[in-house]
């Protein structure tokens, strides 16, 4: 067959596929099967034994816990994310970043814990998980571990999940100012069925006098793994906005960023593309938040 | 003209209800006992010798039934373009090859139970090569002392060189001279059903059927018999329901492969590609470079064009240089002068195969001339409309060549006056809007010509056989070969015209060499143009007989009769006299007179008809990325009678998508170092999806063009020359860059804005 699939074992209940993984270290957990599927054709890996996810309730829902965290299950499909009013008032550009993903039929596949666990520089979703500060919850027989994302990339295709772990959810910590906005921006050449060139998620709490006391900037491709533009963070906190900082920002998104050249594009391209998009998304967020530049 | 009843009608295909619900039959949703799956050992490097194979750890594989090499297969050299006879191709292929010419050149080849077994086998043959240097780039290949691709080809497929009036003179003499050069990329058809046949073969008699996704069946049965070595009685073609063909079937691509395998196996085999072979080792529409050189008086009268183009046609020659032949065609069609040059060579190089493709060569002339065109309107400081008005091919001028085209109408004035109208080109010049903060916005056109077939170059004949039925329906026969475009639809409703009944009473046989007759199949934009007559010239006699019998019965003269929608009419007053369906009943039950109904006819057509187009865009360019925008396009076109608006308009609507992905995304790159494509899948050969399809207004221009079997013209290529060509000058007013390639990618046209800021800088 065109897949080389050894066993595909699908648990009913969380604490069973947990077991089963303990005793199979290589598993490999599989959701929507939209990025394992295609590197299996291309016969990596082979033999494989698979975990399906789809009947594990306890990976699904969306909620707002009443201090404001966000929870998502990690068997959200990429369509649920679209469709879900708390992630249209929560976090709006976790919308953007599923709508941009592949087109419908993707979309109602595609998980957001397997677009997160496949470890690529260009899923739709981590920019705005990066920026909002995600936390991972990562079950295994042994218990439960709580990683921020921005600790859990590890290089190209390669997390930091261990053996026997499924991602069970992805926690949004609160903002506390008055106001929030954000903006996801997917940089590619088709606006369906494509990879991000640059992607750029940026989000802002800002109080009521327009400066900002929360803010997120975060790249996809700009580097290896998704990264957190950190030197442009700190310019902004505590700031208003104004249009002549934005230069500043978009330079200094720069300075957490290693693009590269490729056949897909130049370096000094992917630099020019990282400065826009990183002004575009600030200044969208900020006034999303209300704030007037 | 006189009234129609079927043609002109937006009747619904007649393959639609089978396509939208799945019950087509593509090749490969045939079913077979004991059908073998093949698959093909390619070559990993651009050139190289191969030294020897070992085939002995994949033949000892269970479920392999045959591994074949060069030394297993038939050694004629042949040439695999789809053109009728004689050649006109160089014959430089082989089935497989002992010198290999590009990355995927055939080198052996498996049969095997399943594809995973083909799979395995393959990987398990040894080939030992001796690499060799590789040559893609033009100056390279053409370098004096250049190595030879093919001996004593000096990397040469054909010239053409034609001169009229004194080019040189004429430059010196021009007020100003405006030169450009241009370079498209390699592109491909990715189709979406990728190359695929079986081949089944009759162990008793050795003949050998093949159900194929192919535009030509004719021409396939001639070259398959020929590539095997074996009398044409002993192939058959069976044209499945096909997935898209764009020119990339218009010849045998790998069917001799699984040919040669049915004949080893004696059972059938199928041979289908992956996705990535589609992408990387079929056809091509391959890179060409274009040198213009325009001379024109001050007030902006062409007097002079000069015109150098080479086509990088790959490791073979397949359609090579007649594409640079139909670029010639339409060298004089928009803009005749005194004075004219064409200079053109098609190239051999270590890369895929450019073959034929949508329009044969003209998509990336429009672009380069085009754009040439406004260059030459802006250096006069003339409006890119203005200077076209006043050179453009009016009816009646003269051309130095094409002069062989008729004359009988030409939709140009109206092509341009409504596509000026519909995207708004005087208000927008008048009224240019502002820019948008980094957002630029511009306006473009480009026009063309393009005939309806190859007469009087080649053979154009197109054959058709009606065979009427007892109750006046009718049975039509043809190999005019439907890919998608609705011939069967617009051929039956020729027919169903002609013999005076209603469309659904013709039903359709087509593609199959044993049944249907010859007709040279689905290339240039010859079906309805040369098929048409051949349907209704056929259609005709069986009226004829049919009103000859009805005269008959009625006591009457035949040429007092006529035909309308089943039923025989009085032909000076349109009385109906008697039902069709008695007559044909009449015909066949007749007790001492009774007898059969049927013709076939062959048609070649006396002239040639021009189509004339337009398109018409508006941009929004973002300066800080380069993206571009298209926030309208329209193409206006003149093909004369529309025989079905309804799959015209899939055709102009398609055309035009087809052609904005060549302007603005698609591309097929090759490592420099390796010879190999980078990009072959469809993430990376990016095609547009729906979700990039501008807003597209697509109209047609009515003209009656005598020389049609109902007024038309053709159809099948023109949607896909001017609409990339039209946003190309678009961005080109927009940024004031005129970019000398595409496709119009973000970084191509972002680099064009950065660095004549540069210049102007500097």
């Amino acid at each position: 067959m065109m897949y080389s699939v050894k066993e595909l074992y699908r648990p009913e209940t969380l604490t069973d596929a947990l077991a089963y993984m303990a005793e199979h270290p290589d598993a490999r957990p599989i959701a929507g099967g939209t990025d394992i599927l295609v590197s299996m054709r291309k016969k990596k890996p082979e033999d494989v034994l698979l975990v399906g996810l789809q009947n594990l309730q306890e990976l699904r829902g969306i909620r707002r816990r009443d201090d404001g965290t966000v929870e998502i299950g990690a068997y959200n499909t990429f369509t649920d994310l679209a469709n879900s009013p708390i992630i249209a008032e929560s976090v709006p550009m976790l919308r953007t970043a599923a709508l941009a993903m592949g087109g419908p039929q993707i979309q109602n596949a595609a998980t957001i814990g397997g677009n997160v666990c496949n470890g690529a520089t260009s899923a739709d979703s981590a920019p705005g998980l990066f920026a909002r500060g995600a936390i991972l919850v990562l079950r295994s027989a042994a218990g439960e571990r709580r990683v921020p994302i921005t600790e859990f990339y590890d290089g190209p295709g390669r997390v930091k999940r261990q053996s026997g772990e499924i991602l069970v959810s992805i926690e949004l910590p609160a903002y506390s100012a008055a106001h929030y906005g954000d903006c996801y921006i997917k940089f590619s050449t088709r606006k369906a069925m494509d990879l991000a060139l640059i992607g750029c998620a940026a989000s802002c709490g800002v109080a009521e006098d327009g400066t900002i006391s929360d803010i997120g900037i975060a790249l996809g491709v700009a580097a290896p793994t998704p990264i957190r533009a950190v030197e442009a963070e700190n310019f902004l906190k505590g700031k208003r906005l104004t249009a002549d900082m934005l230069e500043e920002v978009g330079n200094l998104a720069l300075a957490n960023a290693k693009p590269r050249d490729s056949w897909r594009a130049s370096k000094a391209y992917r630099e020019q593309i990282i400065r826009t998009l990183a002004r575009r998304a600030v200044r969208a967020a900020y006034e999303m938040a209300g704030g007037v530049l | 003209m006189d009234k129609h009843f079927v043609v002109g009608q937006p009747v619904e295909r007649v393959d639609a209800y089978d396509k939208v619900t799945g019950k087509a039959t593509y090749v490969g949703d045939m079913k077979f006992d004991h059908l073998l799956q093949g698959k093909i050992l390619r070559s990993p490097y651009a050139h190289a010798i191969v030294k020897s194979i070992d085939t002995s750890k994949a033949k000892a594989l269970p479920g392999v039934r045959a591994v074949l090499t060069y030394d297993d297969v038939p050694h004629i050299p042949f040439t695999p373009c789809g053109h009728p006879l004689p050649f006109d191709s160089p014959l430089d292929s082989l089935i497989f090859e002992k010198e290999v010419r590009y990355v995927g050149d055939t080198v052996a080849a498996v049969a095997a139970d399943t594809k995973e077994i083909a799979e395995k086998a393959i990987s398990l043959i040894d080939v030992e090569y001796e690499e060799l240097p590789f040559l893609l780039k033009d100056e390279d290949i053409l370098a004096e002392g250049a190595m030879e691709i093919h001996k004593d080809s000096k990397n040469i497929i054909g010239e053409t060189f034609t001169e009229y009036g004194d080019v040189e003179a004429g430059l010196r003499d021009a007020d100003i001279v405006v030169e450009d050069e241009y370079r498209s990329p390699i592109v491909t058809h990715a189709q979406i059903e990728t190359h695929i046949s079986i081949v089944d073969i009759d162990n008793h008699t050795g003949k050998l059927t093949f159900y194929v996704s192919n535009q030509v069946p004719t021409i396939m049965r001639e070259r398959l018999a020929y590539i095997l070595g074996l009398p044409r009685r002993m192939v058959r073609i069976v044209k499945m329901t096909v997935g898209g063909g764009f020119g990339g079937k218009q010849e045998p691509v790998y069917e001799f492969i699984n040919a040669v395998l049915a004949q080893a196996c004696h059972c059938p085999v199928m041979l289908e590609l992956t996705r990535e072979e589609n992408l990387s080792c079929t056809r091509t529409r391959p890179s060409h470079y274009f040198k213009l050189r325009t001379g024109v008086t001050k007030d902006g009268k062409i007097t002079t064009r000069d015109l150098y183009t080479i086509r990088n046609n790959g490791a073979y020659a397949s359609h090579g240089h007649s594409v640079v032949l139909n670029e010639y065609g339409q060298f004089e069609g928009l803009y005749p002068c005194p004075n004219t040059r064409f200079d053109g060579k098609t190239i051999y190089s270590n890369q895929l195969i450019g073959a034929a493709m949508r329009a044969y060569g003209m998509p990336q002339y429009c672009i380069a001339n085009e754009s040439h065109i406004d260059h030459i309107a802006r250096t006069l400081g003339m409006d890119p409309l203005d200077f076209r008005l006043k050179n453009l091919y009016k009816q009646g001028d003269k051309r130095n060549f094409g002069n062989y085209y008729s004359d009988h109408t030409c939709g140009m004035p109206q092509v341009l006056e409504e596509g000026l109208k519909r995207i708004g080109y005087r208000e927008f010049r008048e009224n240019p809007p502002a820019d948008d903060g980094p957002i630029k916005y511009g306006i473009g056109m480009a026009l063309s010509t393009y005939q309806a077939c190859v007469f009087p170059f080649s053979c154009e004949m197109s054959g058709a056989r009606l065979m009427l039925q007892d109750d006046a329906s009718a049975t039509l026969f043809i190999n005019c070969t439907e890919i998608g475009q609705g011939t069967d639809t617009v051929m039956a409703q020729i027919a169903a015209e002609t013999l005076g009944v209603p469309f659904e009473w013709i039903s359709v046989v087509e593609g199959d060499t044993d049944l249907c007759p010859a007709d040279m199949g689905a290339y240039a934009s010859r079906q309805t143009y040369v098929t048409g007559q051949a349907v209704k010239k056929a259609t005709l006699q069986c009226k004829e007989q049919l009103l000859e019998r009805a005269g008959v019965m009625l006591e009457r003269p035949a040429e007092e009769l006529d035909t309308r929608m089943g039923k025989v009419i009085e032909k000076a007053t349109g009385k109906e006299l008697i039902d069709m369906p008695k007559v044909a009943e009449n015909m066949i039950y007749h007790l001492t007179e009774g007898g059969t109904c049927g013709y076939e006819a062959g048609f070649i057509p006396v002239e040639n008809v021009l189509e004339y187009m337009g398109s018409f865009a508006k941009v929004a360019v973002d300066t800080e990325t380069g993206k571009v925008e298209v926030l309208k396009l329209v193409t206006c076109m003149d093909c004369g009678n529309l025989i079905n608006p309804q799959t015209a308009m899939g055709q102009l609507t398609g055309g035009s998508i087809m052609s904005f992905g060549f302007g603005m995304m698609e591309q097929v790159l090759i490592d420099p170092k390796t010879g190999r494509v980078l990009n072959d899948t469809l993430l990376d050969y990016k095609i547009p999806t729906f979700a990039d399809v501008p807003d597209i207004d697509a109209q047609f221009i009515h003209t009656y063009d005598p020389a049609g079997a109902y007024g038309n013209k053709a159809l099948g290529e023109p949607p896909n020359i001017t609409p990339a060509a039209a946003i190309h000058n678009a961005v080109y007013d927009a940024i004031g860059v005129n970019i000398p390639t595409n496709p119009l990618t973000p970084e191509r046209v972002y680099e064009a804005i950065a660095s004549a800021k540069q210049g102007k800088e500097a």
